[in-house]
């Protein structure tokens, strides 16, 4: 009997864990898609992740490098992987980036941070509508994230030419592969996406948040991306309309543009910028330490440089002296113990090194410092305005009153009158030139001028003796690893 | 019985003073029992006859008993007859066992029960206990190298306590994991890491298994589903036996040293070529500067190990006891790191009545792990010298010091005027605390009951318990002080708490219709549960080094992660073993496994397995055959799961915080986003593999030869499927890939002398080879897994692709763009012939899969002494030399190996070591592909034997030395090395990792 009581008791205990047993999955420490975007907090927090991307590719920063190194005015310190954008030696699989561990400084970057931004932003536009929450910062932050989606499809065509526009969240694996549109279309995505933000609600400088963007930022983002799609009346529309908002002004020293310590003041003029910090955790940029003299040379610069990062001499002799803008550049530096190093002894590759002070931090954190990499200032919209007004009028007063705002500013004489039209645009992307370096605008008007043939081979030195670009490097190899895995999409013509 | 129970346990406490409790007897009787032919027995068990007094019989067949005239004695032994001995006036007696008739020969273990060896008809291999622990070791998987065809263990670091891998017939899987399945005493737990990690294997004293069976092919491991397409090693641990009790301590203690040192420049050549690299005079004179500091010698050290382990088993036929606890403490050749471990086992069997059982099996460990950071993944220079304490040790500069002159530790930031401060001192480095201590108990309760005649129901409970805790901490005072700032100092604590529970109902039946048929079902329901959670907590900018991590509130900076997951698995299972005259044999085996890691649309798997095996020794047409002594062939086929590459919630559509975070009004914020694509396909990885296998002995069993044959097939393998990046994500797991190994393995064992000289050797060879069969879905044919090795469709996993080196670029050749190169650099082939040096000019060029593996081991004894040697080999694999990417390469401010003294320059055009003048790196080229092959010495004993004497059963002393010498051509510490520890797809590849030891041992055994 007592067996089989025990007997009894070995079966019930078996049965009790077998009907326990259920095969769906109980997760704590994540949270299933269905469940997020319907709180304030969720969509808050949904929309930094669609902010991340930015500072993704700000690290290296692919976002401006890719730019300066392939131009006119910078050149990196060769080593593998950096070298390959000024020689124009890169491949579709960006070969020497990819086994130098340099993916985070090349084209490569900026293609996978902008469509995981995409994404990011998707899911907001999607999933936000129906949180319950307050409706105007609900209109907001979808009004945020149409203006992030914008901005990463502007940074793929600018850089790409022809891309996938993608405008639906990856739910399922066939949603997932987008083929290619062609750049007509992607800036047609661009505008409307601008629109809608338009019509968010977006509070203007200076209620808006540190970091986000202002209702002029996306016109002044409008301006930029219609100048780039050649759309000159747009572009000159929306370039006026920041203008005249008379939000944002040009500061009185271009200099107080840069310094880390007047950051905040500086937002008069950067309307919309990376905003990097050094404290841990934090996300910061390498600009800082790649243009810092060697073996952290120059208090001044920042506590940890590497000399990585200079101007062209030809570019530094380009500067009327009397320009503000050359302060920023310098030809010497104070070291450790407050002598002069000479120009020769700058750096070991070459006697002429110039050093770029955009991004010095004398306070930073070993290498992370908190200046922040601006994306659009007041001083591009004078510019923008000056271009497009003379594409359509030719160089008109207006035209003139545009580029004299940023002359002035920079302490130079007006532009002298009586340009002809061509002459006058070329004027204009001259001081885009001197007003933008190592901002990583520069290659991009010079590939959408097509003036990258001519002036990228003029601009060498002992380091880069002969640079040969060719026609095909007016946009960037989409990553052989996109093209792998999309049966959709097929290289530019251009690299096939 | 009680009575001796008490007894062991006062001879546990008062070990000292065992003489008194023994002298209390008769008189002595001494013995010895053999086999017929006069082979000694160990461990019989003598008993006098309706007495609780008895002893056992030593490795040499040799017993000694208190005794009186009348007493008889009752000799047992398992596999062969009782008999009975009258003692009368005898003061020495010669016993001989014949084997038993009913138990027919040994037993192996197999899944969920026990198989006699003959009626196997799967390929399973069993280790003894004493081939296990041979040789020191932490980890039961290092006993098993190269013991076993068809099993391959890479010792991935020398680290005390280190990681090894297990590969069961080749690597069957590509992201999911590789290794075996393994069941301590039924509880089923799994190993992995990586190369810092521990090995959670090392938490499971090897002094305690009694045996280890290897079920290689898929009818063996069928029955364990899901989970058992990479084998599956069963550890039976030691249990309690009726008879007499037996007290045996076991203990070795010893010392280790390195093997070798990698020679370095000295400061007079250091100095000069830094002088040649930044073209200035830093050093005035290096010549005068000499030898300097080697820091190697710095960092490697004469290190001992030692383990001790007091055993008791005994029990009368009702209950039956084995416990032991053990101490293992090793240090590690490297200063600092340790591993040290104290354990307990509790194995207890008691029989309520005749038909109903129970038991337990309780295994507690506590293990603590010292490690040092040794192996680095980077192939950057950087990482290199700062990573890893070896490449610390390589890349310090000889002119530099250790210490300042009060002692405290000198950062070289604060020497030569900061020249060298991206590297760092490897003394500093070894200051990092990194331990983690681990607290395990494993649980095993059963009861059995016989139900009808033949049907036998056993229901077992487990319980896997695990917690750790790491604790880190990287001082302010190793940081130079120019670089000290706000955020110096970092430390953490992170902690994770692992429980499994595991139910099983197994139910067997035995039936024999006839003396012709023979039939045993075996059923079982199972159910497991694993939990896992943990918090990480990290800080840094700690005001300084008083508190160590053991405040992380002081720290300016913190960062907490914490998770929790669960999942669960639900079986069923059948087995039918059908045998015909004990000729024919046929075994059936399906399992169906349920887990919830399982995407939704397939939730359960069904993996079955058929095996037949043809006794023919049993054939009358061999009958006649006198030399044949046994001769079987086996076959088998079946289909095993492997889902250990998936983590809960895989398949499933989640958001988490996966580090994406922005700043908004100077504010850090963590964002909140989808980590993936959903995938509601997500199930097992599927071997199929069939197994012909053949058994003969020869001569009386002397000679005997096991040869087994097979191919596996292993479909939907887990993959990381490249999702183009516009979608935005990288990857997508699935079931995109596939895979084959197929192989040859021989073992063969001889007594070649039986006698006063007793010889025996064995040996064994494995021949495998894999292949890649499909990736991605077919969406690529190749893919770099490193920057250097591949996976490619048509080649076998791990195969080395890059450029081809072709010495170095002389003076006046024109040297190709595209990859960085310079005079008096490596030159690579442009093997297209287009100019240019571009991804079109890498090949494959080399492959780290070794041809063969081996193992041969001879045992020789004579009179009381015993020598053994055990050697394991490797042939044909090729290792990529990463350590020579950073220590070959003349960019400055490190050290760098010898052989550069021999650099180019337009003086010296040498072909082979670059010259000064560089800047960039080196090309990943077949330069640094080497050969790996190797035999290597794992051990050498030499024991002796003691009679017994009063009280003692058996003394045996010993002295062994292990991997004493390695025959290799490879240049680096050691041909057995990977730095990706137990990865599928990067294999062989040497960026310094912890090398092993040679070490000299001295151990005592005393049986009482």
């Amino acid at each position: 009997m007592k067996r089989i009581q025990f007997l009894t008791l070995f079966i019930a205990s078996t049965l009790l864990l077998l009907s326990c047993s259920k095969l769906d999955e109980t997760i704590y420490s994540s949270i299933y898609t269905e469940e997020f975007y319907k709180t304030a907090l969720d969509a808050e927090k949904g929309l930094i992740a669609a902010y991340d991307p930015i500072a993704d590719m700000s690290g290296g920063p692919a976002m401006t490098i890719v730019s300066d190194f392939s131009a006119d005015q910078t050149y990196p310190r060769p080593v593998v992987g950096r070298n390959t954008l000024t020689l124009f030696s890169y491949d579709p699989q960006y070969t020497a980036q990819t086994s130098a561990g340099r993916i985070f400084e090349s084209p490569q970057q900026i293609w996978s941070a902008c469509y995981d931004g995409i994404e990011k932003a998707n899911w907001i536009i999607e999933r936000v509508p129906n949180a319950s929450m307050d409706e105007n910062r609900k209109k907001q932050i979808i009004g945020e994230a149409y203006f992030l989606r914008a901005f990463y499809h502007w940074m793929i065509t600018k850089n790409f030419g022809d891309a996938p526009v993608k405008i639906k969240a990856s739910i399922t694996e066939v949603e997932a592969i987008v083929g290619k549109s062609t750049k007509a279309d992607v800036y047609k995505q661009i505008y409307s996406d601008l629109d809608q933000a338009l019509a968010a609600n977006l509070n203007s400088y200076p209620a808006v948040d540190k970091g986000r963007p202002s209702r002029e930022a996306v016109n002044a983002l409008y301006a930029k991306a219609a100048l780039y799609n050649e759309d000159w009346a747009k572009a000159l529309q929306k370039a006026q309309e920041v203008i005249t908002s008379g939000k944002y002004i040009l500061m009185a020293d271009v200099r107080d543009v840069y310094r880390y310590d007047k950051e905040d003041i500086a937002r008069i003029e950067n309307i919309w910028a990376f905003e990097a910090e050094s404290f841990s955790p934090g996300r910061q940029h390498q600009l800082m330490s790649l243009m810092g003299p060697t073996g952290s040379g120059a208090p001044e610069y920042g506590k940890t440089t590497f000399g990585s990062m200079f101007a062209y001499q030809s570019f530094f002799d380009s500067f009327d002296p009397n320009d503000k803008r050359r302060l920023l550049l310098d030809t010497n530096y104070l070291d450790r113990n407050g002598r002069v190093i000479p120009q020769r002894a700058i750096t070991p590759i070459t006697p002429k090194g110039v050093l770029i002070k955009k991004y010095q931090d004398a306070n930073s954190v070993g290498g992370a410092t908190s200046t922040n990499i601006p994306i659009l200032r007041i001083a591009d919209m004078y510019l923008v305005a000056a271009e497009a007004e003379a594409k359509i009028n030719g160089a008109t007063a207006p035209a003139y009153t545009f580029i004299n705002a940023v002359r002035t500013r920079a302490g130079l004489p007006g532009l002298a009158t009586g340009l002809g039209k061509d002459a006058f645009i070329n004027a204009v992307l001259q001081e885009r030139s001197w007003e933008f370096f190592a901002e990583g605008d520069r290659w991009y008007d010079l590939t959408r001028t097509g003036k990258f043939l001519t002036e990228v081979p003029k601009a060498v030195n002992n380091v880069f003796p002969t640079r040969t670009v060719l026609a095909k490097h007016k946009y960037f190899p989409i990553p052989q690893i996109e093209i792998n895995a999309n049966p959709k999409l097929e290289q530019n013509p251009d690299w096939k | 019985m009680k009575q001796k129970f008490l007894f062991s346990i006062l001879l546990l406490a008062c070990m000292v003073q065992w003489p008194y409790f023994l002298l209390a007897q008769g008189r002595l009787l001494k013995g010895r029992v053999t086999t017929p032919t006069g082979a000694p027995l160990d461990g019989v068990s003598i008993m006098i006859k309706n007495s609780a007094k008895g002893t056992f019989t030593n490795v040499s067949g040799e017993f000694l008993i208190s005794v009186s005239a009348n007493d008889v004695l009752v000799i047992s032994a398992t596999g062969y007859a009782n008999k009975e001995v009258d003692v009368n006036n005898q003061t020495n007696v010669s016993v001989q066992l014949a084997a038993s008739n009913t138990e027919l020969g040994e037993v192996v273990v197999v899944g969920y029960g026990t198989q006699r060896r003959k009626e196997t008809t799967g390929s399973i291999v069993s280790i003894k206990a004493a081939d296990l622990t041979q040789t020191p070791i932490a980890n039961v998987a290092q006993g098993i190298q190269a013991r076993v065809p068809g099993v391959q263990i890479n010792q991935n670091s020398g680290a005390p306590g280190g990681n090894v891998s297990v590969r069961i017939r080749g690597t069957n899987s590509i992201t999911g994991t590789s290794e075996p399945l393994y069941v301590v005493d039924g509880i089923q737990i799994s190993n992995g890491g990586g190369i810092n990690d521990v090995s959670p294997l090392s938490t499971i004293n090897p002094n305690d298994i009694e045996s280890v069976e290897i079920l290689k092919d898929a009818s063996a491991s069928a029955i364990y589903g899901a989970r058992a397409a990479n084998g599956v090693v069963l550890i039976t641990t030691k249990r309690g036996k009726s008879g007499a009790t037996r007290v045996t301590i076991d203990s070795y203690m010893g010392v280790q040293k390195v093997t070798k040192t990698l020679p370095t420049l000295n400061a007079a050549e250091f100095a000069t070529l830094e002088n040649e690299v930044f073209r200035n005079n830093f050093y005035p004179d290096p010549k005068t500067l000499g030898e300097g500091v080697n820091w190697q010698n710095e960092i490697f050290r004469e290190a001992p190990i030692q383990n001790h382990q007091l055993s008791v088993t005994g029990g009368n036929e009702k209950t039956q006891l084995a416990l032991s606890v053990n101490y293992f403490n090793q240090d590690g050749i490297i200063i600092k790191s340790n591993f040290k471990r104290y354990s307990y086992r509790l194995n207890l069997d008691h029989r309520i009545s005749e038909k109903i059982k129970i038991g337990t099996s309780i295994l507690g460990s506590y293990s603590i792990n010292s490690g040092i950071l040794t192996g680095s993944q980077s192939q950057g220079d950087g990482p290199a010298v700062t990573g890893s304490i070896l490449g610390a040790a390589i890349g310090a500069p000889p002119t530099l010091k250790a210490y300042k002159p009060d002692g405290s530790l000198f950062p070289f930031g604060e020497q030569a005027n900061g020249q060298y401060r991206e590297v760092a001192n490897p003394l500093g480095l070894a200051e990092i605390l990194n331990q983690t201590a681990i607290n395990r108990t494993l649980v095993n309760l059963y009861g059995e009951a016989t139900l009808l005649k033949g049907l036998t129901y056993r229901a077992s409970f487990n319980v896997d318990l695990q917690n750790s805790l790491n604790d880190f901490y990287s001082p302010r005072y190793i940081i130079n002080r120019n670089d000290l700032n706000d955020n110096s100092g970092s430390g953490a604590k992170n902690s994770s708490y692992a429980t499994s529970l595991l139910h099983e109902s197994i139910l067997t039946y035995i039936s024999s219709f006839s003396d012709i048929h023979r039939l045993k079902f075996t059923g079982v329901y199972a159910t497991q549960k694993e939990m896992f959670r943990f918090n990480n907590i990290f800080a840094s900018g700690f005001p300084n080094d008083a508190t160590t991590n053991e405040a992380v509130q002081l720290a300016l900076n913190r960062t907490v992660n914490s998770g929790r997951n669960k999942q669960l698995l639900e079986s069923v299972m059948g087995r039918i073993n059908y045998g015909y005259k004990e000729k024919y044999l046929l075994d059936l085996t399906a399992r169906v496994d349920g887990s919830s890691k399982f995407g939704v649309n397939n939730k359960y798997g069904f993996f079955p397995a058929v095996s037949a095996a043809w006794r023919i020794i049993d054939e009358p047409f061999v009958q006649n055959i006198s030399w044949l002594s046994d001769l079987k062939l086996r076959a088998s086929y079946g289909i095993t799961g492997n889902a250990g590459g998936i983590s809960p919630y895989q398949s499933l559509s989640t958001v988490a915080s996966t580090g994406s975070d922005y700043q908004i009004n100077h504010l850090y914020t963590t964002g909140i986003n989808p980590t993936g694509i959903a995938n509601p396909d997500l199930r097992w990885e599927k071997s199929a593999q069939a197994n012909i296998g053949l058994d003969i002995s020869l001569l009386s069993n002397r000679l005997s030869f096991v040869v087994d044959v097979y191919h596996k097939t292993t479909n939907d393998l887990l993959y990381i499927k490249t999702l183009p990046l516009s979608s935005g994500y990288s990857s997508i797991t699935g079931n995109f890939a596939s895979l084959e190994n197929k192989g040859i393995e021989f073992a063969a064992n001889a007594a070649i002398l039986e006698g006063k000289v007793k010889w025996n050797v064995s040996a064994n060879l494995t021949i495998n080879r894999n292949k890649v069969l499909g990736l991605d879905g077919g969406v690529t044919n190749e893919r770099f897994i490193t920057n250097y090795t591949i996976l490619k469709v048509g080649e076998p996993l791990g195969m080395f692709k890059n450029f081809v080196f072709d010495g170095i670029n002389q003076t006046g050749q024109t040297i190709l763009a595209g990859y960085d190169g310079r005079l008096g650099g490596h030159r690579v082939k442009d093997l297209n012939g287009d100019n240019i040096i571009s991804s079109a000019d890498q090949t494959i060029t080399g492959n780290p899969n070794p041809n063969f593996i081996f193992g041969f081991s001879t045992n020789l004894s004579w009179k009381r002494f015993d020598f053994s040697t055990f050697f394991a080999g490797s042939q044909g694999n090729d290792i990529y030399n990463l350590s020579l990417l950073a220590f070959e390469n003349p960019l400055g401010q490190r050290n760098l190996f010898k052989q550069v003294t021999d650099r180019w320059t337009p003086s010296n055009p040498n072909n082979q070591y670059a010259s000064a003048a560089q800047g960039g790196r080196l090309p990943l080229s077949n330069y640094f592909v080497e050969d790996g092959s190797y035999l290597r010495c794992k051990n050498v004993t030499l024991g002796y034997r003691f009679a017994p004497i009063k009280g003692i059963n058996g003394i045996r002393i010993y002295v062994s030395a292990n991997n004493l010498f390695t025959i290799t051509n490879y240049s680096g510490f050691d041909p057995e090395v990977n730095t990706f520890a137990g990865s599928n797809t990067a294999i062989g590849i040497d960026n310094l990792v912890y090398p092993q030891a040679r070490s000299i041992l001295g151990g005592v055994q005393i049986t009482f």
